[in-house]
Order: C-alpha cells, then sequence, then structure tokens
C-alpha cells in the first residue's frame, strides 16, 4: 500500500510484544498436588496515532493488544498416578474456565479520534474498556464524548458487553461472553450458577464538570441487559472538591435499580500540607450486589461499613512515612435479626524509599476481630546496578488465623529475588524465582520469566 | 420507574448545577515552597563557581539580560544560558596570562579563584567545569518574553540568592498560575515531553517523572497503589495523559501477580482475606464467575464440575453443603 510522504511524516507507530512464562503448583494438606501451572502467555500490541499540524486539530490513534494464553500444567495424583478429570485436556471444555491450553483473545482494539470540530467532539470505536464510578466496563461498541464549553462534558457509550467480571484478564479467569455471552460448546448441566445467557447490550450516558473550578462531578447511568432482562442498571454520582489548595473532599455513591438499594456509599477529607504531609479520613459503605438474573443476586447481601484514617509524612528526599488505621463493620444484623454484627479493626505502617538507583519499600499490616486476622509484614527492595541490569528481592511474613476452620491456620514466609536486565534499547528481561513456605502447602517454588520486546517507529 | 428518572433527573441536574454555581478558580497567590525542584526535570547540576546575585543586581546599570544576553531570544530549554566569561571581561578586567589578579582594592576582582571555586595556581589554566544537564521540558524563553514576562517572575530568589542553583528554576505550581483554565495552555504536553503518541514521558535516565505534590490528587504517593482506583473513577482521561492501557494491563490482566496487593502465598490466604475483605475483592473480581470458576475446578464449591473427584483441597463433607 502506498502512502503519501506527508502523511507518512506525521504517522508514528509502536510496536510491542511481551512473552511470559511462570511455573508454581498448588499442593493439598496431604502433600499431592492439586493444582500444577506451566503457563505461558505472549502479547502483541500495537499502536499507530497521527498527529496533525494544528495542535488543536483532529487526533487519530489506533491500538490493539492481542493476547495468546497457554497452560500446559497438570497434577496427578502420586499415589495413583491418576491425573484430575479437570485436567484432562480431552475434557477440559467440560469445566468451567481456567484450564485452556492456547486461549486467544483481544483485551482491546479501537480507533480513537479527538479533538473533531477543535476539540467538541471525541469518538472512539472497537473493543475498549471504560472506567469510571461503576468500575470496570469492556465492551465492543463506540463511545462519543461531547465537550459543552470548557466545563462540562456529556458522554455516551454503547454496545456489547465482552467481559463483565475482570475485564482486562485472559479467558484463564473469565473466558468471554461466560458471565453474560455465548457459552457454545460447554456442557449446560455444569456450572449452573453461570449463566448460559445470550449477548449482552450495554448503553451508558454520562455528565461530567471538569475544570470550570474547585468542583468536579461526574453522574453516570449505566444498563446492561440480555434477552432475559435487566442484568445491571446502576447510576454513580461521584464528587470531588477541592476546598482549598490544602483541604479537598470527595463523595461517591452508586445505586442499583434492580436491586433498589445503595450499593456503594464513601465520602472523605483529606489535607496537605505545603511539605507534603497528608492526613485523610474516609468513610465507606458497601453493599455487594450480583447480576440480577442470577442466582448470585440472593447472595451477600449485608453490607460492610468502613472507616479509615491514613497518614503519610515525608521524612526526607524520597522517604516517606505512611500510617492507617481502620475499623469495620460487617452488618450482618441488615439480612437477620438473629445474626449479631461483627467487627475487625486493624492498621498499617509503610516506609517507603524511592532515589534515583534504588528503591525500598516496608510496610507491615494487621487486622482482626470477629470475623478471623491477618498480620503480616513486608520488606522489598530494587537496585539499579547499572543503566541495565536491577536487582529485586524481598522478604514477607504472614500469619492467618481461620475463625471457621483452625486447621487452615497459617504462618507463612515467603522470599523472592529476581534480575531485570535491558538488552539494547528495545527489549527488557525479568527474571523471578519465588519461595514460599507454611505448613499447608509445605514449600513451593514459582519461577518467573519475562520479556519485553518494544519500539517505536 | 418514576423514582428511577427522578434520580437520575436529579444527578445530572446537580452536575450541570455545579457548572453553573462553580466559579472559575482564582489565581494561586505568589507561589512560595522550600522544596527543591524534581531531579528528573531538572537534573543535578554542577557550579563551581563563586558568584552573588544579589551584589551585582543592586550595581548600577546591571541586569539579568546585561550577562544572560541570549536568554531573550532563547527558543529551547536546552539552550545554555550561562553567561561567557566575555560577559564578565566589562567590568572584570579578566587576564589569563595573570591568573592572580592585577585589581587594586575596591575595584572589580580578576583573581580565577574569585569567580572559580577550586582554581590552583599549580595548573592555573584548568578550572573545573560547569556542567547543567539540559531539563527534561520544552520551553521558550523567548515567547514568554514576547509575551511580557519578566525574568523575576519566573525567577525571583535569584535577585536575593548568591549563586543561582536548581533552587532558583521555576516550580510547576508557578507555571499554574498562568497555565490554567482560561489562561495559557494547559495541557500537560505544552511544557512536559511526550513519546511519538502524545502521551508524556515519563522515564528518564535521572529516575521516573510523578505528578507533583501540588497536585495531590494525582501526586503517586505511597497511599497511591490503593486510592488510584478514585483517581481513575473520577476521570480516567486524566490518566491517560502519561498512561496508555498497557500500563493498566500489567497489574490488571491476571499475567503477574501484584505482591502489594496479593503477598506472600496468597493462595493459601485469600480464605480469610476474601472473607473480611469481600468488597475490596469484589472491585476486580466477579465471584460470579472468578470465584466458583476456580473454587468449582477445585471441587470447593456447592456446584462442582462432573467428574471431579480426585486431589480436593477438601474433601466434599468439609464443605457442607451440596449443588442446589
Amino acid at each position: 500500500m502506498a502512502v503519501a510522504p506527508r502523511l507518512a511524516n506525521a504517522l508514528d507507530a509502536e510496536v510491542r510484544a511481551e512473552s511470559t512464562a511462570s511455573t508454581w503448583q498448588v499442593r493439598g494438606p496431604s502433600g499431592a498436588p492439586v493444582l500444577s501451572l506451566r503457563r505461558f502467555t505472549q502479547t502483541l500490541t500495537l499502536g499507530a496515532s497521527h498527529r496533525p499540524e494544528d495542535p488543536r486539530g483532529p487526533r487519530v490513534t489506533i491500538r490493539a493488544r492481542l493476547r495468546i494464553d497457554s497452560d500446559f500444567g497438570a497434577a496427578c495424583d502420586p499415589s495413583t498416578d491418576r491425573c484430575l478429570d479437570e485436567l484432562n485436556l480431552s475434557r477440559a471444555a467440560e469445566f468451567a474456565p481456567l484450564f485452556a491450553r492456547r486461549s486467544l483473545d483481544l483485551p482491546w482494539a479501537y480507533v480513537d479520534v479527538e479533538s473533531i470540530g477543535r476539540g467538541a467532539l471525541d469518538l472512539r470505536v472497537g473493543r475498549q474498556l471504560v472506567v469510571d464510578a461503576l468500575g470496570f466496563m469492556l465492551f465492543d461498541g463506540g463511545r462519543a464524548r461531547l465537550h459543552l464549553g470548557r466545563a462540562i462534558a456529556l458522554e455516551v457509550y454503547g454496545g456489547l458487553e465482552t467481559r463483565a467480571g475482570f475485564p482486562l484478564s485472559n479467558g484463564r479467569y473469565e473466558r468471554d461472553g461466560v458471565a453474560r455471552l455465548d457459552r457454545d460448546g460447554w456442557d449446560a448441566s455444569l456450572a449452573p450458577s453461570i449463566r448460559d445467557a445470550v449477548t449482552a447490550g450495554v448503553f451508558a450516558a454520562a455528565v461530567e464538570l471538569r475544570g470550570a473550578g474547585p468542583v468536579y462531578a461526574r453522574a453516570t447511568w449505566r444498563r446492561v441487559w440480555t434477552s432475559e432482562g435487566t442484568v445491571e442498571e446502576k447510576a454513580a454520582l461521584r464528587v470531588d472538591v477541592d476546598v482549598s489548595r490544602r483541604v479537598s473532599g470527595h463523595a461517591e455513591a452508586v445505586w442499583s435499580f434492580p436491586h433498589d438499594t445503595a450499593t456503594l456509599a464513601l465520602a472523605g477529607v483529606t489535607w496537605r500540607s505545603g511539605r507534603g504531609h497528608l492526613v485523610g479520613v474516609d468513610v465507606e459503605r458497601v453493599r455487594p450486589v450480583f447480576d440480577a438474573t442470577t442466582i448470585w443476586a440472593s447472595f451477600w447481601t449485608d453490607p460492610t461499613d468502613d472507616a479509615r484514617a491514613r497518614v503519610e509524612v515525608p521524612l526526607s528526599r524520597g522517604w516517606s512515612l505512611t500510617v492507617d488505621a481502620l475499623g469495620r463493620r460487617y452488618a450482618l444484623s441488615a439480612s437477620s435479626t438473629q445474626t449479631p454484627d461483627q467487627f475487625n479493626a486493624g492498621g498499617g505502617a509503610g516506609l517507603h524509599a524511592r532515589r534515583p538507583r534504588w528503591e525500598l519499600s516496608a510496610r507491615a499490616r494487621g487486622e482482626g476481630g470477629g470475623l478471623g486476622s491477618r498480620v503480616g509484614a513486608d520488606l522489598s527492595a530494587r537496585r539499579w546496578m547499572s543503566q541495565s541490569v536491577r536487582l529485586d528481592g524481598g522478604v514477607s511474613l504472614w500469619s492467618v488465623n481461620d475463625t471457621l476452620r483452625d486447621d487452615r491456620d497459617i504462618t507463612s514466609g515467603s522470599l523472592w529475588v529476581g534480575v531485570m536486565v535491558r538488552l539494547g534499547r528495545v527489549a527488557r528481561m525479568h527474571l523471578t524465582l519465588e519461595d514460599d513456605v507454611n505448613r499447608v502447602v509445605g514449600q513451593r517454588l514459582r519461577a518467573f520469566a519475562l520479556l519485553d520486546l518494544g519500539t517505536s517507529l | 420507574m418514576r423514582s428511577r428518572a427522578a434520580l437520575l433527573t436529579t444527578l445530572a441536574l446537580g452536575v450541570v448545577a455545579g457548572a453553573v454555581v462553580a466559579q472559575p478558580r482564582p489565581a494561586p497567590r505568589a507561589w512560595v515552597t522550600d522544596r527543591a525542584p524534581s531531579h528528573v526535570i531538572f537534573p543535578t547540576q554542577s557550579i563551581p563557581l563563586r558568584f552573588d546575585h544579589a551584589r551585582h543586581l543592586r550595581l548600577a546599570g546591571v541586569t539579568c539580560e546585561r550577562c544572560h544576553a541570549t536568554a531573550a531570544s532563547s527558543q529551547r530549554a536546552s539552550d545554555r544560558l550561562i553567561p561567557p566569561e566575555s560577559s564578565c571581561a566589562p567590568c572584570h578586567a579578566i587576564d589569563r596570562a595573570r591568573p592572580e589578579g592585577t585589581s587594586s582594592a575596591g575595584a572589580p576582582a580578576t583573581r580565577c579563584d574569585a569567580c572559580h571555586v577550586g582554581w590552583s595556581a599549580e595548573s592555573p589554566l584548568r578550572v573545573a567545569r560547569v556542567q547543567i544537564p539540559p531539563p527534561n521540558l520544552r520551553f521558550s524563553h523567548a515567547r514568554h518574553v514576547g509575551l511580557g514576562a519578566r525574568c523575576v517572575d519566573c525567577h525571583a530568589s535569584a535577585t536575593t540568592s548568591a549563586l543561582a542553583t536548581r533552587l532558583e528554576l521555576p516550580r510547576m505550581e508557578g507555571c499554574l498560575s498562568c497555565h490554567r483554565a482560561g489562561g495559557a495552555p494547559d495541557r500537560c504536553a505544552t511544557c512536559h515531553l511526550t513519546q511519538p503518541d502524545g502521551v508524556l514521558q515519563t522515564r528518564f535516565a535521572e529516575g521516573w517523572m510523578n505528578p507533583p505534590t501540588s497536585l495531590p490528587d494525582l501526586h503517586h504517593d505511597a497511599d497511591f497503589w490503593v486510592n488510584h482506583r478514585f483517581v481513575a473513577a473520577r476521570d480516567a482521561s486524566r490518566c491517560a495523559t502519561c498512561h496508555r492501557d498497557d500500563d493498566c494491563a500489567a497489574c490488571h490482566d491476571g499475567r503477574v501477580r501484584d505482591r502489594r496487593t496479593h503477598p506472600n502465598d496468597y493462595v493459601t490466604q485469600h480464605v480469610s482475606d476474601a472473607r473480611m475483605n469481600a468488597d475490596r475483592c469484589g472491585s476486580c473480581h466477579r465471584a460470579a464467575t472468578f470465584c466458583a470458576a476456580c473454587h468449582q475446578r477445585i471441587g470447593v464449591s456447592m456446584t462442582r464440575a462432573r467428574g471431579a473427584r480426585h486431589g480436593r483441597f477438601h474433601p466434599a463433607s468439609r464443605c457442607g453443603c451440596s449443588p442446589p
């Protein structure tokens, strides 16, 4: 294809490939492996953008990512030498997603046109991700954003939802369409809690206030539906106010129409000094809701209330200390007057340093109460040995007290070491070894390798 | 249905009313800070000189432009604007053949070591080099001067300082007093270097460039990995100034486990964490698919896959439940 020289000069392209290999094993209490992974993931990211000569002219960007994920692992009972049925590749499709030898997917692929009409309109078409107070949304369709003056923007988007729960993940966690879309080839008698639904449509509209003063606000409404009816319909309002140069506040609320309840309500205030000190207080109520057309909609309806305070203190150049405290109420009485509320409390402290040649991070956290406890600490560091070599490492110790099952109480130690090497201007290689030791798994060694190749054309 | 329409209308009207009520943010007061500028933006310098700006500016006829003659016409941030020795010569009768100096008492100094720190008579023609790496910015002095900006508008402290160092270079807070909504261009890329696709360049030889503390809601402080969900929820397009989709995928595609979120042997520990922090898990993981799929495969579930009989974490009796 011939390309006019003038156009070619205004085009920038980027190619990036990441190869990730990892291997590890999960063992049961008897020591037998119950899950074994030898996993390889390959991604290819392509990007191209057209820079207009007029900075206020429309900018066109194309971005796409392709991913192939394979798991070559297996696990067998050493006493019988019999492999798990779930790991029988000839029957893999019968089971819930996870063990796909070759899973090819397209996390995103879109064409984006910004600043149409001297900045009045932005358009994006293709598979794309939206993030706002309603969370992630990955869908195939279009999005338009209309700027009304400097202060107000209107946004609408719609199409077919791609993956609902963990949008950027690969098919091993949530295969395209499992939750709400087509499940061709799956045994319908399996996993009845996962809906076998038809294509899910999504439509959303938002109005946004930004850049006009100390207030930012965005109101969003979004509906997802299938042939069975409305799966999800929520409205959210997010408001941020810069009260002064030092004090800011924020509030957010999400309402679920099918459940006729607020699923999220939070508010917070943050104060910052001119020297980088920070004090923040947040309160939050979360009430999880699930797709209205699934059996899960009847589960886990008790809300959780959090109150959290945090302080950040810059100690010296590059060093900072963070401390936070958390109080949590599990409002179990909301669904049953027979069940008293449960309470947990906890907090943590972290020490961070970031310098041009090294980074250090130490943190300790603890939380405990009616629903058990977790206490632990991590120490990690990375050091650039040269412009092209960096060493990583860390140790970790955590203790878990499970109030429901004493036999799951563990104290677990972990250490990892890694090295990152830049190979020329376009390549980066990262190797990591991790060793976990605790009573449940015994000893587990993980190995992880990443090769990143990228260049701009 | 009526209540739904009322709620949505209220939300929309609230946002629009906010736009009407919200007044443009007043220009920040004169910015004063004792923080040094970023080493990533203005890399570490070495200026082995002895000089007193304040003293020189008190002299009659001495202005910034007299010594920094090329500053007003400079188009790029990388231009070298330190005065050459010839700028000093009109007042200081420098004679390299006589490094000990020739001036009489009260006259401007002419000895080499009057200005050059570390000068030694043993090697009189060798002085320590001034090293001022170019800043990682785009900036045109000429354009700002053309718009009426004075030197002291950005370099106020230089007039009262002795040797001008990185501390006399502008902070972004000062730039934002003009570069703001309704004023000078306020896009980050107006001043910061960009990659070919327009995304800001954030990785330099001197380190990573992070949003400054003067942009508190964007500042990547130690708490940011917890709070970035709120920043992204507020206005993800601001994240896109520096980050591409790949940066989200680096952690959120499940390819690599983030130890800050899932430390240690998290597969074993997630049991109690999921019970205590179910709302946190739900911000990324959907129970109906992510949790159920793995539990069905392992056999820890109210619904189990057909043929799943061996190698359980928990015997079926421990689950205490049966398929619905």
